[in-house]
């Protein structure tokens, strides 16, 4: 038996669409996926098992219990470890005939060029519109294609953007959505099964692309409970991009939509709802007298912040809101898990009712 | 003539169905967009992000020979 890439790629190089040119295609391209969590295991997973040559994985997340269920890439014993890394030790073990190449970071304006412009086309699996216009913007300036993929519930959409001439992610949403509540699968739940799908569309598309097969122009809208699954004809390319001739730099980019000044009223409700797994009082060690809440100071997140361990979506505060909110700015960089910081002093009914929860 | 109005994503919630039959010429008679025309009859969308597809063509508008029209929030999930 031999164990060279051919025969690991025997079955595959028989289909008539791929056969040996295509797989000499795929040896030869290199993919960047940005996000490895619901959307991104499966990409990374496929993508590998298709024969891409060099795959890139950015995240800076570490996984987390309440990943496990949809992100297959990751095993119990891993909880608390970069994610890049787990992803890319579980796909050599399956398949040593790919280059996996690891960015522990979150995808921000400062890094995007030099990561995406050595890779052929992007998959965006992100959760989170400010990562997808930076991806566009980033992928139209350098003139890669992207293959968007995002989920609602039973519902999800894949395209193909900024194919010469094509639409972009602008041209489908010119401005940045006002309202974001229930849109994201921390808010909005998920299950494994529909990031599975559109992430197999996603990585299809990819490989299609590599191939030379026809890729689709349109948006792909999949409504998984009625299989009502259309195609809609994505506006011409009509955004006006010049601003991207002074470098990558746009509001959006930082419109971080996981970071969230909330009162002692809405906090209330999100523990009451289970949404908030942590809570972080960020003032100094003298200034706190109370141990029943974590105490992380502000000058300790600051200095070292990827030595402060989220469990989930946590909210963190102070005395006013100040701290909390330069604190939930820092530790947003490097999770996709929501950051709350209170506006104001915290209530005791509030520091109750979360007593009381634990 | 009546026109099919389906709703996606969290729009579906806010209108509290996934599809309806509508006359159409509520969207015919008015010089407002087929965007806004939506808007008055929910007024709970003012405000929302949604892009519309007629015919199964995003960012057109309602005209006498539409069969359908899509509403389609951005999805952020992933």
């Amino acid at each position: 038996m031999t164990n060279n890439r051919e025969s690991y790629f025997q079955r595959q190089s028989l289909l008539p669409e791929i056969g040996l040119d295509g797989l000499t295609k795929l040896e030869a391209a290199s993919v960047l996926v940005v996000g490895a969590g619901g959307l991104g295991s499966p990409v990374i997973e496929q993508l590998s098992s298709a024969g891409i040559g060099r795959v890139g994985i950015v995240d800076g997340d570490t996984v987390q219990y309440s990943n496990l269920h949809r992100q297959s890439l990751y095993t119990e014993s891993e909880i608390g470890e970069l994610k890049v890394l787990c992803a890319s030790r579980r796909i050599l073990a399956r398949n040593p005939h790919v280059r996996i190449e690891v960015y522990p970071q979150m995808l921000h304006q400062e890094n995007a060029i030099k990561m995406i412009e050595s890779y052929d086309i992007v998959v965006d699996c992100s959760d989170n519109y400010s990562t997808r216009y930076l991806i566009n913007d980033a992928c139209v300036k350098l003139n890669k294609p992207f293959v968007y993929g995002a989920i609602y519930r039973l519902q999800g959409q894949v395209a193909l953007f900024n194919i010469p001439g094509r639409a972009t992610y602008r041209c489908l949403t010119p401005e940045f959505p006002d309202s974001l509540a229930g849109t994201d699968c921390v808010n909005s739940g998920v299950i494994s099964l529909v990031p599975s799908i559109i992430a197999n569309l996603q990585a299809l598309e990819t490989v299609k692309w590599i191939v030379g097969l026809p890729v689709i122009e349109d948006l792909l809208l999949v409504d998984l409970r009625s299989f009502d699954i259309q195609k809609l004809k994505l506006p011409a390319r009509s955004t006006d991009y010049t601003f991207l001739d002074h470098g990558l730099n746009h509001p959006y980019y930082r419109r971080d939509c996981s970071t969230t000044a909330i009162s002692n009223q809405e906090a209330m409700k999100l523990v009451k709802e289970g949404k908030i797994q942590q809570m972080i009082d960020v003032r100094e060690r003298e200034e706190v007298d109370s141990d029943t809440i974590d105490n992380i100071p502000l000058s300790e997140i600051s200095s070292n912040p990827s030595s402060v361990k989220l469990e989930g979506n946590t909210l963190l505060f102070c005395i006013s809101g100040v701290r909390s909110k330069e604190a939930s700015s820092i530790l947003s960089r490097n999770t996709n898990a929501m950051i709350y910081s209170l506006d104001e002093a915290m209530t005791n009914e509030l520091k109750e009712l979360w007593k009381n929860r634990k | 003539m009546s026109i099919e109005v389906k709703y996606f994503g969290m729009i579906e919630e806010l209108v509290g169905k996934s599809s309806e039959s509508i006359d159409n010429t509520q969207f015919l008679n008015a010089s407002s967009t087929s965007k806004d025309i939506l808007i008055q009859l929910y007024p709970q969308l003012k405000g929302i992000s949604f892009q519309i597809a007629v015919d199964k063509a995003l960012n057109k508008e309602v005209t006498n020979e539409s069969k359908e029209i899509a509403l389609l929030p951005p999805f952020a999930g992933g």
